[in-house]
């Protein structure tokens, strides 16, 4: 019988971002927090301020170690403007991942992947490895990427315990969020275009405990 | 004295048997790389390894029924497939998930400043909005008596 090592803490509930930080992506990257948090999850990506001492490489190793579930875009596989060549960034941390739920710890074997791109098939031109994975298209689209998220994640919750909201219903509380965004920024001189991911992660969390989903 | 100490051990036996939490417990059926379908607790101990999930399942199934567990059945994948709960007591009505609150601490603020802060603007949010409603009331009701007073004119002019 195999004995399980102890799991991380929060285990069953991190959710491992793996995205580009750019400045287009940012609206897909706010989108995705915001559903992850509002389905009850944590958010854990390599903007994560703990562990600053440590390399990028073991920092993302940790974080995807003490996640269950992860996210992979992988839609960014276009040429650089300046340098002319493509990132590897995602697609290296997505190897990483699928490694760790093959030759880690017993209770890593149950990872749960989802990978993103922009085109549905398009990954079968570049990654032609990954058949099996079923990436799912967002086409850039902040309400397709929250209702993957959501789909994705329903099946984890308990039917019988807890409530999961509707994909246009977490879209809808998404606009309201960003309605108020620029409020909360005023309020402390932040630059709604450059936040730091751990105000960022607050204020989506104090904003979702302050707005619940009604139970009934 | 041992006659109220026992009417206050039966009251606190009733209470606690009243207010028993539901607390779910899970089996899971899932595939392991090289094992095949396994079937593990909640804490990821490996119980049994089988050839196929149908044979996986046809096992866990009555040991969750024996139990009263809920069998989560996954695909190959790991994503669930299935629930299947056999808890047979009253279960209270499924909540919207709890929020979980990042590890790391805000950069250049505090969580209670952020906190605060979004306290006034859902507060000046519902302001905004429940005058809106205000003076959309305030136009219908306007415009009902408007209608009411060309009504009365026009009956007085019939007559």
């Amino acid at each position: 019988m195999a004995k399980p090592s102890r799991l991380p803490a929060n285990y069953e509930r991190n959710v491992f971002i793996n995205c580009p930080f750019d400045d287009e992506y940012k609206s897909l990257f706010y989108a995705i927090v915001f559903a992850v948090n509002d389905l009850g999850f944590k958010v854990k990506c390599a903007k994560d301020e703990s562990n600053a001492g440590k390399s990028r490489i073991e920092k993302i190793r940790d974080l995807i170690a003490e996640c269950k579930f992860s996210i992979h875009d992988i839609s960014r596989v276009d040429l650089d403007s300046v340098n002319k060549l493509p990132r590897f960034n995602m697609p290296f941390e997505l190897g990483l991942d699928l490694g760790c739920r093959q030759y880690g710890k017993s209770y890593h074997q149950g990872k749960v992947v989802l990978v993103l791109e922009t085109e549905q098939y398009r990954y079968q031109k570049y990654i032609s490895d990954l058949a099996g994975c079923d990436p799912v298209a967002h086409h850039d689209c902040e309400e397709d990427v929250i209702d993957h998220v959501r789909n994705w994640l329903r099946m984890a919750l308990d039917p019988d315990s807890e409530k999961t909201p509707s994909g246009s219903l977490i879209y809808q509380r998404y606009q309201q969020f960003q309605v108020d965004l620029p409020s909360l920024c005023a309020s402390f001189n932040w630059n709604a275009n450059n936040l730091p991911f751990s105000d960022f992660a607050w204020s989506v969390a104090r904003w979702i405990a302050r707005n619940p989903i009604p139970s009934t | 004295m041992a006659k109220n100490s026992a009417a206050n051990k039966n009251s606190v036996t009733a209470r606690s048997k009243r207010t028993k939490k539901y607390v779910p417990k899970y089996l899971h059926v899932a595939y392991r790389y090289p094992e095949g379908w396994i079937i593990h607790n909640q804490n990821y101990r490996t119980l049994s390894t089988h050839d196929t999930r149908r044979e996986a399942v046809e096992v866990a199934r009555p040991l969750a029924k024996k139990n009263e567990f809920t069998l989560v059945i996954h695909r190959r994948d790991n994503r669930v497939m299935k629930w299947e709960s056999y808890y047979r007591g009253p279960k209270p009505p499924p909540q919207p998930p709890k929020v979980m609150f990042p590890t790391d601490p805000p950069r250049t603020t505090t969580v209670e400043a952020i906190d605060r802060a979004i306290m006034e603007i859902i507060e000046e949010r519902r302001n905004k909005e429940a005058k809106k409603i205000e003076v959309s009331e305030r136009v219908v009701r306007r415009s009902k008596s408007q209608q009411q007073s060309k009504v009365g004119l026009k009956s007085a002019s019939q007559r």
